[in-house]
């Protein structure tokens, strides 16, 4: 019952649900919530995505799914604090990890409502890079509100203080959610796996997700070189042909 | 009665600019230096991470350290009115806000120098973020100084109080100027350090 309240109020008004006097204590009493919201939702979606191939790959991509949501908020929290306090906008780590998480929270629960639209999709067995393509446009369809809770969120906190340079903390912010929320998609691939791949849980730490992007340009002009991807990275290993 | 505009925004500047203690500037130290263990870690060589580590550092503080005698002189040269005392609070706390960036960017720094070969690109980035953040605070905090120095009566049409107030926007612009240029002269040469060449 408490799931379902918290998930109502998520969609109808989110600010006023994670408003509190104390927000350390706000934070304790919604943030259980606001995980198995997160994923609940996102596995939903994950079930949907990864039901494109079928198999082990509706298991994986449904456990991989809320990772995805919640791992750049868990590594971009530092620094979003410290740019909104270099804007003179004065939060404390519980109120941004409060946004952040009713944000997360929102986006899987607006994801697993657009599940049905995007399997409708995958039934008409799309071409795979059609279908990837989808399953992005669904997370940027879902993901904006999701950014516009956090952005309401902390502008309560704005309206308390805040110079012209939270203009500058804001893009900063934008910059940074999104260098790693590329990255964790790309660490945590595949989601649409190919109908002829072998499944997967993970695939090797290998390049990153700009040379796979510049790879996939060239691709789509006819130029297919590129795609030998190599190890990089501390936790990379070694790959033998 | 109500204060006229000249009054409400000295009140509003009126702000007095604190020095950062020594913990928070050896805090933002330390800060810049962690953020070149996290990019040094994803270097794959031990003599290269070694010699990363300090590169942040190295172009953050001396910036601030060249271009911070420049700046109180001119301030001075200029016949403006802020403390001395205040323009070099306002250096150090763009400095210790540098610091603060580049702590928080640090666990981002990590996971890309674990996950990718991108270490040195997201170092350069962040870096010049960080310092293009701590710039725009130094910046603001001169800008303030000088306008709580102002006299209380100064009227906004008072042709003194705004060739003081040009004097100083123009001062803020020339060491901000001067700072990127020395920033990335610095960056270029630890570029070359770093790549060991």
């Amino acid at each position: 019952m408490e799931l379902l309240t918290v998930a109502t109020g998520l969609l109808r008004d989110p600010v006023k649900l994670i408003e509190g006097a104390d927000e350390r204590a706000t934070l304790a009493r919604l943030a259980p919530s606001l995980l198995i919201i997160t994923a609940l939702g996102a596995a939903v979606f994950g079930v949907v995505v990864g039901s494109y191939r079928g198999g082990l790959q509706v298991v994986f991509a449904a456990i991989k799914m809320p990772a995805l949501l919640l791992l750049p908020v868990v590594v971009s929290l530092p620094a979003v604090r410290a740019l909104l306090r270099a804007g003179d906008v004065q939060v404390s780590y519980s109120q941004v990890a409060l946004a952040c998480l009713a944000g997360t929270a929102r986006t899987a629960i607006l994801t697993a409502a657009l599940g049905p639209v995007v399997w409708l999709y995958y039934s008409i067995t799309p071409d795979y890079h059609a279908s990837v393509l989808v399953m992005a446009l669904a997370l940027g369809i879902a993901g904006l509100p999701g950014m516009a809770t956090v952005a309401r969120a902390l502008g309560a906190a704005r309206a308390e203080g805040g110079s012209r340079l939270r203009w500058f903390s804001a893009v900063g912010i934008l910059l940074v959610m999104g260098l790693t929320g590329a990255q964790s998609g790309w660490l945590l691939r595949p989601f649409v796996a190919r109908p002829t791949a072998e499944i997967a849980f993970l695939r090797p730490i290998e390049e990153d997700v700009f040379s796979s992007l510049a790879a996939t340009s060239r691709s789509a002009r006819g130029d297919y070189r590129g795609w030998d991807a190599e190890s990089e990275g501390l936790f990379s290993q070694e790959q033998t042909p | 009665m109500s204060p006229s505009p000249a009054a409400t925004i000295h009140a509003d500047a009126a702000s007095v600019i604190t020095m950062p203690g020594v913990i928070e500037v050896i805090g933002a130290c330390g800060s810049l230096a962690l953020l070149g263990i996290c990019a040094g870690l994803g270097a794959g060589e031990v003599a290269l991470a070694a010699r990363a580590v300090p590169a942040g550092l190295l172009v953050a503080a001396g910036s601030v350290v060249l271009t911070g005698p420049a700046l109180v002189v001119a301030h001075q040269y200029q016949g403006l009115q802020a403390d001395p005392q205040q323009l070099v609070s306002a250096l150090s706390r763009g400095f210790v806000t540098c610091g603060e960036i580049a702590l928080g960017l640090s666990p981002i720094l990590l996971f890309f120098s674990a996950t990718s070969g991108l270490w040195a690109a997201l170092y350069s980035l962040f870096v010049a973020g960080a310092g293009a953040f701590g710039g725009a605070v130094t910046a603001r905090q001169l800008l303030r100084a000088e306008a709580a120095a102002r006299p209380a009566g100064a009227e906004l049409t008072d042709h003194a109080d705004l060739t003081a107030r040009a004097g100083m926007g123009g001062l803020v612009l020339a060491w901000s100027t001067l700072a990127a240029l020395i920033a990335l002269r610095i960056g270029w040469g630890m570029a070359a350090f770093v790549a060991g060449s």
